[in-house]
């Protein structure tokens, strides 16, 4: 009999801890679906960027001065590449998306059938700085040459009028613009497997000031302050002008042959929130910013095709 | 410029339409003359270059739809054919050799905007947890069954809501079929709500699923969940977290297609509850070491129901590496996962159903390997090597070899 008492005590025992245990849980996850809820509603008002690398520290520092200039307006901006980026414009996933490259033929097609229209705005130019170390006597390379190493054809320095040293490439990953930039434009063809893939600019102009060896590829904006590093000048063909990345008439008349703009995606018109940023961005303010970051402001011929893309 | 803008789209589309690669070399050409004659300047020989590309890339696309009459444009259709041999051993004397087909149709289409209507339809008899049909019965003509039907509802682009029986990856997240069947669709209804906060999406989904219904007895068994959760990703570095908590009284109930495992009441009903909490994360590294690896990540999950003092918790571990998905050529990715699951852990009628048997009690090994053969033709190896966690201890081998084709 009391052997029985005792169980049942235990079952009632257990029973009321159980009831404890929901209950607790069903308050904690009504706090954290209010929290979500109250974050979406919070989340509207947020213009989110994502996207280029190569873009980021330039768009941070555009929203830094933005958000202090404009109280109560709010920009998240976070990296990823490129690809992450477009992904999140075409997934609904931002407002704004960061790209060193234009869309890819599957990406337009993707966002077309998710009824996605994208509109292309260029913020700045880049003159791609192929970078070595300050202690290598090699200064200047054709785009051939450049195509060659990072292909891993030429393998040595002493193949390209350098000390007889092996190459070692830094390049970016895969879902890198920059990466798929190099691709299309100037390798015309796969990386060396054995080119280490960085996660950012910062990393890859680090490792060339550690490495004597070391050649790398890096938006002009990383390579300007950069103090431990040559900005190898490009000739477009061997017997052409070799011209440096870092004088804004290089880059913006075409001689230096590595030169891109650094775009941004929108889908279709912009929210007014949105536009009102992209306005700051390539209005004067925003344009000083893109030369303090080390980049080149966009000429007249890009600041008309914005206004075509965005219309008036 | 407009005027040289349009000259070169046309030229480009009709161009592209007839050879990709004289379309690309032709406009460069072009481009570089108009620049040495002083025609267009440098950058809009850019503009033109890179706008050219992008609207080809886009007239292309529409164009082919525009070949598609309007119902077509509203309707997908997707679907796969797998072949698999099977090879199962549960002791040295009893082997079984099995050659079986899966083949799955579905459909979805868009009504209104917003509103997403999918059906599918599959192999196999009635089990939730196989669409397999094996070759047998003297040529028999096999079953299809409505695999899933559901109408899908986006109100915002934070919130889906779904109700039907349905495809649930998007409406409860799990990094592997520890606890649910991927052939399982569920039948009820569910919410997913995400948002952007900081670098990650953060999520929440909440589903109400109905188990069973019974003409005499108005309690019915209900499954309630809730699962809280965030993907982040950083460079190479990207995390899925989320803890479900599920609510489920099965006491004094029955369910069809179970494995026989849980334990039951003197009446040979079920005798817990199955509130429980499992969490689950999955990790992943793009490129480590620059190795030529795509990805390689390390996922798991664990169970803990409340109601069974004993038996009561399951949990798995497992890795994988190589390409993230596999659709195209020379794709491929190994993984290892071990698992073990004790008796009253979870429910028997929803684990993995290769995996002894779907039963609860066991623990297991399994391997797989995958390799993209073609675009969209999948050839995978799988091992599992179980045995049950309760006194008899039998062991399990089971090797299949699939080839999956996807359209």
């Amino acid at each position: 009999m009391l052997h029985d008492q005792v169980i049942l005590l235990k079952k009632v025992k257990k029973s009321q801890k159980e009831e404890m245990k929901m209950k607790k849980i069903k308050s904690t996850l009504l706090i954290m679906l209010f929290i979500s809820m109250t974050s979406i509603s919070n989340a509207q008002d947020m213009i989110q960027i994502k996207g280029s690398d190569t873009l980021i520290n330039l768009v941070q520092k555009l929203a830094e001065v933005y958000m202090q200039e404009n109280p109560g307006k709010y920009i998240s901006v976070s990296g990823g590449g490129s690809g992450t980026g477009v992904a999140g414009l075409i997934n609904s996933k931002c407002d704004i998306a960061d790209a060193s490259r234009l869309m890819k033929d599957k990406e337009i097609k993707q966002a077309q059938a998710l009824g996605v229209e994208p509109k292309r705005v260029v913020i700045a130019i880049d003159g791609l700085s192929i970078i070595s170390n300050k202690n290598n006597p090699v200064k200047e390379l054709t785009v051939d040459q450049v195509g060659k190493i990072f292909r891993g054809e030429v393998k040595n320095w002493n193949e390209i009028g350098g000390l007889n040293k092996p190459i070692t490439l830094y390049g970016r990953q895969s879902n890198s613009g920059t990466f798929d930039f190099m691709v299309s434009e100037i390798l015309k063809g796969d990386h060396a497997s054995t080119m280490n893939r960085m996660n950012g600019n910062s990393q890859i102009v680090e490792a060339i000031e550690q490495d004597s060896s070391g050649i790398g590829y890096v938006g002009v904006g990383y390579a300007k302050e950069a103090t431990g590093i040559t900005v190898i000048r490009i000739a477009t063909k061997a017997g052409g002008k070799y011209v440096s990345p870092l004088v804004f008439e290089n880059v913006i008349t075409g001689e230096y042959p590595i030169s891109r703009p650094l775009n941004q995606y929108v889908n279709g018109a912009p929210k007014k929130n949105v536009r009102d940023f992209i306005d700051f961005e390539l209005g004067i303010k925003g344009q000083q910013i893109v030369e303090e970051m080390g980049f080149f402001p966009i000429p007249q011929e890009y600041k008309d095709f914005n206004k075509q893309s965005l219309g008036n | 410029m407009k005027k040289v803008f349009s000259t070169i789209i046309m030229i480009a589309v009709l161009s592209f339409s007839l050879n990709s690669i004289a379309f690309a070399s032709e406009i460069d050409i072009l481009l570089d003359k108009l620049v040495e004659k002083g025609v267009l300047s440098p950058v809009e020989a850019t503009i033109i270059k890179d706008e050219t590309k992008q609207q080809v890339a886009a007239e292309i696309a529409q164009a082919k739809s525009a070949l598609s009459p309007t119902w077509a444009q509203k309707v997908k259709i997707n679907g796969d054919f797998r072949l698999r041999y099977q090879y199962q051993q549960k002791k040295a004397s009893q082997t079984r050799n099995r050659g079986r087909v899966r083949y799955r149709l579905g459909i979805t289409a868009d009504p209104v905007e917003k509103i997403t209507l999918g059906a599918g339809l599959a192999s196999g008899g009635g089990d939730p947890r196989s669409t397999n049909q094996t070759f047998q019965n003297t040529f028999e003509t096999p079953d299809i069954r409505l695999d899933y039907a559901y109408a899908e509802y986006k109100p915002f682009k934070e919130i889906s809501l779904i109700s039907g029986i349905f495809q649930n990856k998007n409406y409860l997240w799990r990094p592997s079929d520890l606890l649910w069947d991927g052939d399982i669709n569920p039948q009820g209804g569910a919410a997913h709500l995400h948002t952007s906060l900081m670098d990650a999406d953060v999520w929440i989904n909440i589903g109400s699923l109905v188990l069973d219904e019974s003409s005499s007895d108005e309690s019915d068994p209900y499954m309630f969940y809730v699962q809280p959760g965030l993907n982040w990703a950083n460079g190479p570095f990207d995390a899925k977290l989320a803890a479900s908590f599920y609510s489920i009284d099965l006491r004094k109930h029955t369910l069809d297609y179970t494995s026989s495992t849980n334990t039951l009441d003197s009446d040979g009903k079920l005798l817990y509850k199955y509130d429980s909490i499992s969490p689950a994360f999955e990790i992943g590294l793009a490129e480590p070491l620059g190795l030529p690896l795509e990805r390689v990540a390390l996922f798991g999950e664990f169970i803990n129901a409340w109601d069974p003092e004993h038996n009561n918790k399951g949990w798995l571990v497992g890795f994988n590496f190589g390409n993230k998905k596999i659709s195209k050529k020379g794709q491929w990715q190994g993984k290892y996962m071990y698992a073990e699951l004790q008796k009253d852990a979870w429910i028997d009628a929803f684990p993995d159903s290769d995996r002894y048997d779907g039963k609860t009690g066991v623990k297991s090994h399994e391997a797989i390997l995958e390799y993209g053969l073609f675009d969209n033709v999948v050839l995978g190896f799988d091992y599992y090597n179980s045995r049950s966690l309760l006194a008899s201890k039998a062991p399990e081998s089971i090797f299949q070899a699939d080839i999956n084709f996807k359209f």
